[in-house]
């Protein structure tokens, strides 16, 4: 593939992004469930 | 203190994921190679996507603070679903120019250039980041609900300011692809289909992070609500002062 | 009274204690002449190169400078529960916003007559095509000094108003610090007919916010 270091790279990269911030989310909702529960 | 059924929502978030997979198969390896661009051009099906999405959030953040301001529909949903869907926004503008410039240097030659196009999205990106920040100064939720609806419709009308005004400079971005003056859309075949595919995909991910994301600012809300009459009872109770007899119900708006 | 009436009265207030303290004068005039001194020691003065972008030079520094006369604007309004005296006073929501922002509309204007002195003799810019020019600087003027009074009242009272500020107002102008640039590079190169759009552009976007600020103000400063 020509320009592969761009190309993978720009794939990879919002593959990371989005899955660093969906987990990020996750992460916190689980926290703020937990704190509703036991309120 | 959902948007959609849990069920649903879960899904939903298979799909998205099932969605991106293909469409990662079509966009590197299913579509052709582009006649000028060659490979680069499978940066566009990522680089549009998140594009349409990014002003998608922004268009849902604007016609929720608009629902907001307005007293016969104000409700903290409308504000909550404004501050998520800004924060998705912020997400996928940033996405756009980053990719914009990966794609843009092997093709033009240049990681940025001055032009109305990239120059309005990167003031649509600080634009935006301000409006999280504000959002982020502690204070009563219907202050900085109001304050934060005011922010984001200004940013709303400011981009096609800034657009129609930078568009008086040459371009270097690329005319539209589909929404020509004609709506003559100039591509087809495969890689017309892997771009309406990479819209769809990002969307139905766009619909589950708003769905978790709303629910997010829902239960912080709640919690900081919760706190604060914590707060004010511990207070008034160490001064021995008789609670009042009736309090109001914190969190009731869902 | 009338709007005009209320929001002269505001103005006036604002410049009387402008006029007692001299912040402006004595803090933030001086504040932009240190900023074109620093471009010229950051840029090379010998090529011609600042005699170029004098014209982006200079509205950056106005923009600069309309941060600090915002800010000034409502830390005025901070002491002695001044600001609870504003939203008790009984003025109309758009006189209050009318009058604070000639003010710094004001104050602006100061500081760009400053400049622009400051841009002839230290850049050497030939000053020319006078009409686009004078109406683009006064168009772009009010422009900025409604977005900023409509921010600054946004910002008002929360601690972190100073840095937050700067964030929140500077991408909105930008369009003011384009056609302002533009209309000062199409003037002074001669080409007066090229100015007359990015006046129009500065016109509408001044009429525009300063709408938006007289129906917002009196909202958010009951919320502040």
């Amino acid at each position: 593939m020509r320009f592969a270091g761009y190309v993978i790279g720009g794939w990879a990269l919002t593959g990371a992004v989005l899955l660093a911030y969906s987990l990020r989310l996750w992460q916190r909702l689980r926290r703020a469930e937990r704190l509703d529960r036991e309120a | 203190m959902t948007l959609l059924h849990p069920r649903l929502a879960g899904a939903l978030g298979w799909t998205s994921l099932a969605a991106l997979v293909v469409l990662a198969m079509f966009g590197l390896w299913g579509a052709p190679p582009d006649r000028v661009q060659s490979d680069a051009q499978r940066l566009m099906y990522l680089h549009v996507p998140s594009a349409w999405i990014a002003y998608l959030a922004f268009g849902v953040t604007a016609l929720s603070s608009a629902l907001y301001l307005w007293r016969r529909t104000r409700s903290p949903v409308w504000d909550r679903l404004a501050g998520a869907s800004a924060e998705l926004g912020v997400l996928f503008t940033a996405l756009t120019l980053v990719l914009g410039s990966l794609w843009g240097r092997p093709v033009w030659g240049v990681w940025w250039a001055w032009d109305a196009r990239l120059v309005t999205t990167a003031v649509l990106f600080f634009l935006y980041v301000g409006y999280l920040a504000l959002r982020r100064v502690p204070s009563a939720v219907e202050t900085r609900a109001k304050r934060s609806a005011i922010a984001a419709l200004i940013a709303f009308v400011d981009v096609p300011i800034v657009h129609f005004s930078v568009n008086w400079w040459r371009t270097l971005h690329q005319q539209a692809t589909v929404f020509t003056p004609s709506l003559n859309a100039h591509i087809h075949g495969v890689m017309a289909f892997t771009l309406w595919w990479g819209v769809l995909a990002f969307t139905l991910l766009y619909v589950y992070l708003l769905d978790k994301r709303y629910r997010l600012e829902a239960l912080e809300e709640d919690r900081d609500a919760r706190e604060l009459a914590q707060a004010i009872d511990e207070r008034v109770q160490g001064a021995g002062v008789a609670a009042p007899a009736e309090r109001a119900e914190v969190g009731a708006d869902r | 009274m009338s709007l005009l009436q209320e929001a002269a009265l505001v103005a006036g207030k604002d410049l009387r204690i402008e006029a007692r303290s001299r912040v402006t004068a004595q803090q933030i005039l001086p504040f932009g002449l240190i900023v074109l001194l620093l471009f010229a020691f950051a840029l090379d003065p010998d090529r011609g190169v600042l005699t170029r972008v004098a014209p982006g030079l200079f509205w950056v520094t106005v923009l600069l400078g309309t941060l600090l006369a915002v800010g000034r604007a409502f830390s005025i309004e901070s002491e002695n529960g001044a600001l609870d005296g504003l939203r008790l006073s009984g003025l109309d929501g758009g006189a209050l916003f009318l009058g604070k922002a000639a003010a710094v509309a004001v104050e602006l204007l100061a500081l760009e007559a400053l400049l622009a002195a400051g841009v002839v003799v230290l850049f050497n810019v030939g000053l020319a095509g006078l009409a686009p020019l004078l109406l683009g600087t006064l168009a772009a003027t009010v422009g900025l000094a409604a977005t900023g009074t409509l921010y600054g009242v946004l910002a008002a009272g929360l601690r972190v108003r100073e840095t937050l500020l700067p964030v929140l107002l500077l991408p909105v102008v930008a369009p003011v610090l384009l056609g302002a640039t533009r209309t000062w590079e199409a003037s002074i190169n001669g080409v007066s007919g090229d100015a007359w759009p990015w006046v129009a552009l500065l016109g509408i976007f001044a009429v525009l916010f300063t709408g938006i600020g007289m129906l917002a103000f009196g909202p958010l400063l009951e919320e502040s």
